[in-house]
């Protein structure tokens, strides 16, 4: 395990060394990202005390998980430099490769974004109010939307052309984490929205929503191990 | 003979289309063995299944008497048809993140050394993206030179390359040889079998034609001749004792006796009085489709 997150950190990095060869775009999408994370992170940090007015805090959470959703199924950047059939020929199956590079991602998306936020807070409150329960919320979300993510990836190894349907999914994560129906008990089930439902009635109890995010996590991770027992049984990896 | 890779009975069928049927061959370690048939021979889904990246329908794969797994990856590298890297990234850096993900020690060391390997020590630092053709298909070789490993399976390695990129490949492949590497590579290509191959497999519409040393089937290549008025060609050359009959072209005569006999044969038909305008040994593209006609009479004789 310790060499999958090791070859998944590597992956990453080496992934985020491809956007400084333009440097002109990478700079301003540093800038622009920034100053979006940090005028939520304020807004987050300003509003989280107040159980009634989390809205800046639940678009803040959303914006990292949804963004793992999005990085999961282009793990191994989209068929082209290592695409999955070059990473089933290493010596660990794709499945846990994927997962690694999941978690990897999980933990520093959400690692920046617990950073802004506790920093917004010091700066704006000179505390952080709740930061355990915010900080609880944020990884609930990014687990089960990691699990969705992996399903996401399952898809891609064995189905081409699931990219459209990934981006609706991720859009419908979105409105989903804000719909009015929160208040329906189902939607402790959909990844992100239950977190955040969780985040903004603080009466509600956390472990459905631990449930079902580890129920989402398991999915995913399976999902994909079957994806690839499918793409071996089959012939072709459809991704990329 | 000692076997890096052994394959017994395997099938590959995909939907009415049997691709596979039933082939069975050894790779022996240590040398360069070549696995050559026509495009659409299956080649390249015997590599995919010896690659673990497909399952077989039925038959068996082993890789020093063990089944492909986690372990024997770890002394297999596999080339497959595109060498995929990271453009942006110098040769070195690449081959040193290939051997960090099989989680070799002194990764920039080795990647180093294995590019020294393969003859791009001088390129170790340009980018990938500003490759040629040749130093990609070495850069893809030199990613599998990580320590420890024993066998190499190269899918059509010279595929694209002028003249030159092929003889810097075969150089560098027979200098792994030596080295003890077993290398097991598929080509269409008639000429580079004839010319490097230790051990040969072919495999002709899912079966495997011939399997064996190269040697000894250079050694069933017979003799052609092509001289005025071939059918006194074939009585001379019949009563002085060889086996010989007419050819397919005109003018042409197969003669079935051994290379040292060339001379003899050009000999006769010399004193005999013909004007011989061509004598030569069959070379390994006509002794193949020799072979893959033999194949398609069992197969009717069968049928």
């Amino acid at each position: 395990m310790k060499q999958l997150l090791y070859v998944a950190w590597i992956k990453i990095r080496t992934d985020l060394a491809e956007q400084t060869r333009y440097p002109v775009q990478f700079v301003f999408g540093l800038l622009t990202t920034g100053a979006m994370l940090w005028g939520l992170g304020i807004a987050a940090a300003r509003t989280s005390g107040q159980s009634t007015e989390t809205g800046a805090l639940a678009t803040f959470i959303a914006m990292g998980a949804v963004s793992l959703f999005y990085l999961i199924p282009r793990a191994l950047a989209g068929g082209k430099d290592h695409p999955p059939e070059e990473a089933m020929l290493y010596p660990y199956p794709l499945s846990r490769l994927v997962g690694a590079l999941a978690a990897v991602s999980a933990v520093q998306i959400g690692a920046g974004l617990a950073g802004i936020y506790l920093l917004a807070s010091l700066v704006v409150t000179r505390s952080a109010p709740a930061a355990g329960y915010v900080l609880a919320a944020m990884a609930l979300a990014l687990f089960s939307v990691a699990g969705a993510g992996l399903l996401v990836f399952a898809l891609k190894l064995v189905f081409r052309k699931v990219d459209s349907v990934a981006m609706l999914a991720q859009l419908a994560l979105f409105a989903l984490a804000f719909a009015p129906t929160l208040d329906r008990s189902w939607v402790a089930a959909v990844p992100l929205a239950g977190a955040i439902r969780w985040l903004r009635q603080p009466d509600l109890p956390a472990w459905p929503v631990a449930f079902f995010a580890l129920l989402w996590l398991a999915a995913g991770l399976w999902a994909v191990a079957r994806a690839e027992r499918a793409v071996v049984d089959r012939g072709v990896a459809a991704y990329g | 003979m000692d076997s890096a890779i052994e394959v017994r009975g395997l099938t590959k069928r995909y939907g009415e289309r049997e691709v596979l049927k039933g082939i069975s061959f050894r790779v022996p370690k240590g040398a360069i063995s070549l696995y050559l048939g026509p495009n659409g021979a299956g080649k390249t889904t015997t590599f995919r299944l010896l690659a673990g990246l497909e399952r077989p329908d039925g038959g068996e794969i082993l890789f020093w008497d063990r089944p492909w797994s986690p372990e024997v990856k770890q002394t297999t590298g596999v080339t497959l048809e595109e060498p995929r890297f990271y453009p942006w990234l110098t040769g070195a850096e690449n081959v040193e993140i290939v051997f960090r993900y099989r989680n070799v020690e002194h990764s920039r060391r080795h990647a180093l050394e294995a590019l020294d390997r393969v003859g791009l020590g001088d390129a170790a630092h340009h980018r990938f993206g500003k490759y040629s053709l040749g130093m990609r298909q070495r850069l893809y070789m030199a990613a599998q030179l990580f320590p420890g490993v024993r066998a190499v399976l190269l899918d059509e390695p010279t595929n694209g390359l002028d003249v030159e990129g092929r003889e810097q490949v075969w150089r560098m492949l027979m200098d792994l040889a030596k080295q003890g590497v077993s290398l097991f590579i598929s080509t269409h290509q008639v000429l580079e079998a004839e010319r490097y191959a230790e051990y040969l497999v072919v495999l002709h519409e899912g079966r495997v034609a011939y399997q064996g040393r190269y040697r000894d089937l250079a050694m069933r290549r017979r003799i052609i001749v092509r001289a005025t008025r071939p059918g006194d060609a074939v009585a001379m050359l019949a009563r002085a004792g060889f086996r010989a009959y007419p050819g397919r072209r005109e003018e042409e005569v197969y003669v079935e006796a051994p290379a040292e006999q060339l001379a003899r044969v050009l000999e006769v038909l010399k004193d005999g009085g013909l004007h011989v305008f061509d004598g030569r040994l069959e070379d390994l593209e006509e002794l193949y489709w020799r072979i893959k006609d033999d194949v398609q009479r069992t197969d009717q004789v069968e049928a």
